[in-house]
């Protein structure tokens, strides 16, 4: 089989008519994605990692299955996440159990790039900060939560968001607006402002 | 956190150990058409539906069924077609639900599918009841479906009660010497109807009993016996046609035959 040489550089839309041929290149794209969707997986759930580690085996096997399925109109990173977003739904819908995000998954960087997307300020310990923004952003309602995450965290864009959460833009902006406002409630509840 | 040296490759080894394959391409192209096809075939009889109700929606007796003293429950079942607004609404919305779930449907507004398919659906039914899709769809269900004078035509269940002063059935054959009429009830009972007394509806100048030789009407009069009636206003009735023609019944006017005797 011809492959470039530089093959790592191939971008994700490009690679997958290579892996259909050779199911060993898939690597490259689980690489490119385990630590991301791994992230995202723990922020939208409380599990534990051994078991957010075999969701997201599940949704590598998953998007190597339906490989096919991808529709070049959106951004491969898009599927993906929509893949992994579905199937921490499915998983939830089996338990029986609500998704709620883990309560220690933003580290100080995150909650400072988050605070600075607000224009908040904040006047009291650093060291506070990630628990205040852990506890606001954890009593969202897990739509709101989502495209917080998917907006300000995995900084994706409004369109990115629609083809992940199969939303229509304007009601993105519109959840956003909304997540925005409840979550400025919640950091004003923790003496934030 | 995950263990990165060892989950990539713990992936392969799982795509190779279970026998895992990309499922074929034409298995989602068939997939994408099964909803196409089904929201396309959805609309159609969304816009059957509409047809139809449009039909049963011209032909309202509002003040008719008022004067023959319906209750104001029975007025709204017999003004309302409400069997096909029901079947409409199903329809749209399975015919909604389709085209969401298309695989770029999600990025349209709900209302905005929403709207397009009920004015596609109207749209559609409006030419198919332009075409005279709706009397030749009524008169399909009129022979084959069970209950349909109480479920899909209810003013014909209304109007087929001549002790309360309701009488409706088919013209089968006209006597003009002494004002007289043949017709043939629901139950294939033949009644003598009385014509010197009637009037015409509202709107029309005179009645041509020519060109009503077979088709369901409904008379708003007095039972005089077991087989006679006075009519005293003419009800054109919408629909039915097929209903008053179901296999086994007497067949219809002059032109099928000798009427049958009366009883």
């Amino acid at each position: 089989m011809n492959q470039p040489a530089d093959i790592n550089q191939l971008s994700d839309e490009e690679m997958i008519p290579l892996i259909l041929d050779d199911q060993n290149l898939f690597v490259i794209i689980t690489s490119r994605y385990k630590l991301k969707l791994f992230n995202y997986i723990r922020r939208l759930t409380n599990i534990r990692d051994e078991d957010a580690e075999d969701l997201l085996q599940d949704v590598f096997l998953k998007v190597y299955l339906n490989l096919n399925s991808f529709n070049r109109q959106m951004k491969f990173s898009s599927w993906i996440y929509a893949v992994a977003r579905n199937r921490v739904i499915s998983h939830y819908r089996k338990t029986s159990v609500r998704p709620e995000g883990h309560a220690d998954v933003f580290d100080d960087q995150l909650a400072n790039q988050l605070v600075a997307s607000f224009d908040l300020v904040y006047n009291h310990d650093q060291k506070h900060l990630q628990e205040i923004v852990n506890k606001a952003l954890y009593r969202l309602k897990s739509k709101y939560r989502d495209v917080i995450l998917l907006k300000y965290i995995e900084e994706k864009s409004y369109q990115e968001i629609s083809d992940i959460i199969k939303k229509p833009i304007g009601t993105v902006g519109s959840l956003l607006n909304r997540a925005k406002e409840e979550l400025k409630k919640n950091l004003d509840l923790e003496n934030f402002l | 956190m995950i263990k990165e040296d060892r989950f990539d490759q713990n992936i392969i080894a799982q795509i190779k150990h279970r026998k895992i394959f990309p499922r074929p391409q034409w298995l989602f192209i068939l997939k994408n058409w099964g909803i196409w096809l089904s929201g396309a075939l959805a609309l159609i009889f969304g816009a059957l539906s509409s047809a139809l109700l449009i039909y049963f929606f011209q032909g309202g007796t509002l003040a008719a069924n008022r004067r023959a003293g319906a209750s104001p429950a029975e007025l709204l079942l017999l003004s309302v077609p409400f069997f096909w607004l029901f079947a409409a609404m199903v329809f749209v919305y399975l015919a909604y639900l389709n085209i969401k779930n298309t695989s770029r449907g999600y990025r349209y507004s709900p209302w905005l599918i929403g709207s397009a398919t009920l004015l596609a659906s109207l749209l559609i039914g409006l030419a198919l009841y332009g075409l005279g899709f709706s009397r030749t769809i009524d008169n399909v269900l009129g022979r084959q479906l069970p209950f349909y004078e109480y479920v899909v035509n209810p003013r014909i269940g209304f109007w087929s009660n001549a002790g309360r002063g309701r009488l409706s059935g088919v013209i089968i054959t006209k006597e003009d010497v002494d004002q007289r009429l043949l017709l043939i009830d629901r139950d294939n009972q033949t009644w003598q109807v009385d014509i010197s007394q009637l009037r015409a509806p509202a709107g029309f100048p005179a009645i041509d009993f020519s060109k009503l030789n077979g088709r369901p009407v409904g008379f708003w009069g007095q039972r005089l016996s077991n087989n006679q009636f006075a009519a005293k206003e003419l009800i054109p009735l919408r629909g039915g046609e097929g209903f008053f023609g179901r296999p086994g019944r007497p067949s219809l006017g002059p032109r099928n035959g000798t009427p049958p005797a009366i009883r």
